[in-house]
């Protein structure tokens, strides 16, 4: 980290936990509230959460969501261990998916996880190694004006 | 009722301090404080929750009462429909209706009519609506509380109508009175509910606008009165007719059978209401237009103030309706014309009561954070509530908010205790636990119940004594009995193997010897074998096996021995 942060705190993730898939989310959404942000970073940070959340869920086999915050923003991290992303700008698509039907019977799989995060969060990038993992990184930035989800 | 009494009252005289409702609190709005229930008002849904889990009886719906019906000259029952399953399948609404008469009420009204009415309104209104996607019915107000409190960006999708205990008053009090006739307000409109969301709606309504009722009783309270009073009424056939829609719309919890918007779901118990609401708030919804979401675990059927069991009772009311047959539907038009008067509308803004501090300084709040996760660091994690607060980290919470101590914790306190200096009997621990304490030599568990069981000799007797100590630690007279007078040394045993427990270690109170035990899961347990003494020592690693928390554990304080 190029500078401290004012507070950091990380949260595992299970793959295949479809059981408690958006328990992270939801326990991250407590601790924002409880930093008292606006509600529309909270919001903003949850839906990114969220789908970084089920992402882990569904393709790779645990992770961990490290959030950091900042004076003027909020950093999230999510490591993890899996296959990862061959071809990053394929998966950046809207629409493209490589989630297997049963997923899609669970209502994942669109397609619109990854472009989703990107486009609620004011910092966003993967960098991904096949075979061993995909690290996510993304920041919403609480000082400045609400950007349209 | 009182002025904006909440609707769940504790009874101070029966709490026992056990915490079982604080656990279960789904907003952790519960402590046990000075081994009393204490509420923090602010976060309660009013869902019941704690109702049920209380099994002594300490916490209670507040409801109104007989003083109330008497400032109306006109009386009004207006009984929820889950009513109408709660005496079996062969008891009409119109029997129920009518027993309300040898109850003190003027009269009963049914609002099955209402429910159709609130339906077809809510139908009308989505047709219209333009999101945002999906809305959430306002049936429930514990779950409207629990948008206001968890859920802000939540509130645009509430469905502004209603609940049909609402919108009945408003149909029913004007035509009364022009029947009755007195003034409007000479009527006392009073709901029959089947939960305390609903009462406490009453008094402190969702928003600004006052409750169109005048007041709540529980189907509960009024299921023994009402049984007698059906037993007592001969029957009679001519029943006003029911809305067979209005009672699909509650069997169905909300979902809406045969109308245009059919693409709704119903989502009940907190767990799964908490789950949908969390993915609607994430932007992902199931494609569901309207959800229909209740606190209770079956809807309404499952409320805390109802008598007969959920299953029970909706298989009733099925039967029931079976025989009724059909009834003509309400007329949209009708309904469309009662939408122009409001009488469905939530006139009024629901406004964010969010239970986290307010946007501010975010390094003041991190830093709250960090000292928060510091405290819970050194807590033993097992949430077992024996503190008071639901688990290590709203114990944690309350430290930072000055609110309770880390020594709230028996495990803390213990092993503090245990680091800095054995206790005595002059250092009384204000949390009490007790030990769990075995023979050192044949393992024997030695402590029954509250009672710690040992074996005395008084010197110059052969004949052991069998005594019983309290093994609630900190009120722990070690008084042995025996013969010879106060202060008589005894050699105490173990009363299943016979082995002299002696240690070497001698009681720092009087110097006499001390008598060792191993406590459950590590740790020694000593006490002083002098008569009247009472010094005891722990020392460590102890466990929660070997020191259990004691909440709810009777004062057993001076045990004598026999
Ligand atoms: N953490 C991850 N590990 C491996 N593959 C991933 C991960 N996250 C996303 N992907 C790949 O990127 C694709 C697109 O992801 P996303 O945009 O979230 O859509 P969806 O989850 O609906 O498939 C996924 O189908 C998957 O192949
Ligand atoms: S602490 Fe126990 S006895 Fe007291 S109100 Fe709660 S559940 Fe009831
Ligand atoms: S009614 Fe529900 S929210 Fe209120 S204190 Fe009881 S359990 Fe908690
Ligand atoms: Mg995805």
């Amino acid at each position: 980290m190029d500078r401290d942060s004012l507070y950091r705190e990380s949260f595992p993730i299970k793959g295949d936990d479809f059981e408690r898939g958006g328990e992270v989310a939801t326990r991250v959404k407590g601790l924002l509230q409880q930093l008292g942000l606006p509600r529309d970073v909270i919001r903003r940070l949850s839906i990114a959460n969220f789908e970084a959340e089920m992402n882990v869920v569904m393709y790779a086999r645990e992770a961990t969501l490290e959030v950091l915050v900042f004076p003027d923003l909020i950093r999230v991290q999510v490591v993890d261990r899996g296959p990862g992303i061959a071809d990053i700008d394929w998966a950046m698509q809207e629409g493209h998916s490589t989630a297997t039907e049963a997923m899609r019977a669970r209502g994942f799989g669109a397609g619109l996880g990854l472009p989703n995060i990107q486009r609620n969060t004011d910092e966003f990038e993967v960098k991904s190694d096949v075979g061993v993992g995909t690290t996510l990184r993304y920041a919403v930035h609480t000082t400045s004006r609400p950007k349209e989800g | 009722m009182a002025e904006r009494e909440p609707a769940i009252i504790a009874d101070h005289s029966l709490c026992i301090g056990c915490s079982a409702c604080t656990r279960v609190c789904p907003t952790h709005a519960l402590r046990v404080r000075d081994k009393i229930v204490q509420s923090k008002q602010e976060r309660c849904l009013k869902c019941g929750a704690c109702i049920f889990a209380c099994k002594h009886g300490a916490l209670r719906a507040h409801t109104s009462t007989s003083a109330d019906l008497e400032r109306f000259k006109i009386r009004v029952a207006l009984p929820s429909l889950v009513l109408y399953g709660q005496f079996g399948e062969d008891v009409r609404p119109g029997q129920i209706l009518r027993a309300f008469r040898s109850l003190g009420f003027d009269l009963a009204c049914d609002i099955s009519w209402v429910c159709e009415m609130v339906a077809t309104a809510s139908d009308a209104y989505l047709t219209d609506c333009r999101g945002p996607w999906p809305q959430i019915s306002m049936t429930c107000p514990a779950v409207v509380r629990l948008i206001q409190l968890k859920y802000p960006d939540l509130i645009p999708h509430l469905v502004p109508i209603d609940p049909p205990c609402e919108v009945a008053p408003r149909v029913y009090r004007g035509r009364l009175a022009a029947e009755y006739g007195v003034k409007p307000s000479e009527i006392g409109m009073f709901y029959i509910s089947p939960c305390t969301a609903l009462v406490d709606a009453i008094e402190r309504p969702l928003g600004r606008r006052p409750s169109s009722l005048d007041g709540a009783f529980s189907i509960s309270e009024l299921y023994g009165p009402l049984l007698r009073a059906l037993r007592n009424s001969p029957d009679s056939d001519s029943d006003e007719p029911v809305s067979i829609r209005g009672l699909r719309w509650v069997m169905a919890s909300g979902e809406i059978p045969g109308m245009r918007n059919v693409n709704s779901i119903s989502v009940k118990g907190l767990q799964d209401v908490t789950y949908v609401l969390d993915r609607i708030e994430a932007g992902r919804c199931y494609g569901a237009d309207f959800v229909n979401a209740y606190i209770c675990s079956d809807g309404c059927f499952s409320g805390q103030l109802t008598i007969a069991g959920r299953y029970s009772a909706q298989r009733y009311l099925h039967e029931i309706m079976r025989r009724i047959g059909d009834s003509p539907p309400v007329r949209e038009e009708r309904v469309r014309s009662l939408l122009q008067t409001r009488i469905f509308d939530f006139d009024d803004a629901i406004i964010p009561q969010p239970d986290s501090p307010p946007a501010g300084d975010l390094r003041q709040a991190a830093a709250r954070q960090r000292q928060k996760r510091e405290l819970w660091s050194r807590l033993p994690k097992r949430d077992c509530g024996a503190c008071g607060a639901p688990d290590c980290d709203s114990l944690a919470g309350d430290v930072v908010d000055g609110e309770a101590e880390l020594t709230d914790c028996p495990f803390f306190r213990l092993e503090q205790l245990a680091r800095d200096a054995p206790f005595s009997k002059t250092a009384a621990c204000s949390t009490r636990f007790a030990v769990m304490a075995c023979c050192p030599h044949c393992s024997t568990m030695l402590t029954q119940g509250p009672h710690l069981e040992i074996a005395a000799v008084t010197p110059g007797s052969e004949r052991p004594v069998r005594a019983r100590l309290s093994a609630v630690v900190g009120e722990m007279g070690a008084k042995l009995s025996g013969e010879g007078p106060e202060g008589t040394t005894m050699q105490i045993r173990c009363p299943e193997c016979g082995a002299s427990l002696e240690s070497t270690e001698r009681c720092s109170l009087c110097g006499a010897p001390l008598a060792r035990l191993n406590l459950r899961g590590g740790g020694t347990y000593q006490l002083c074998s002098r008569r009247g003494c009472g010094g005891q020592t722990i020392s460590g690693p102890c466990t929660s096996e070997g020191l259990v928390a004691l909440a709810g554990y009777a004062s057993d304080s001076s045990q004598e021995g026999s």
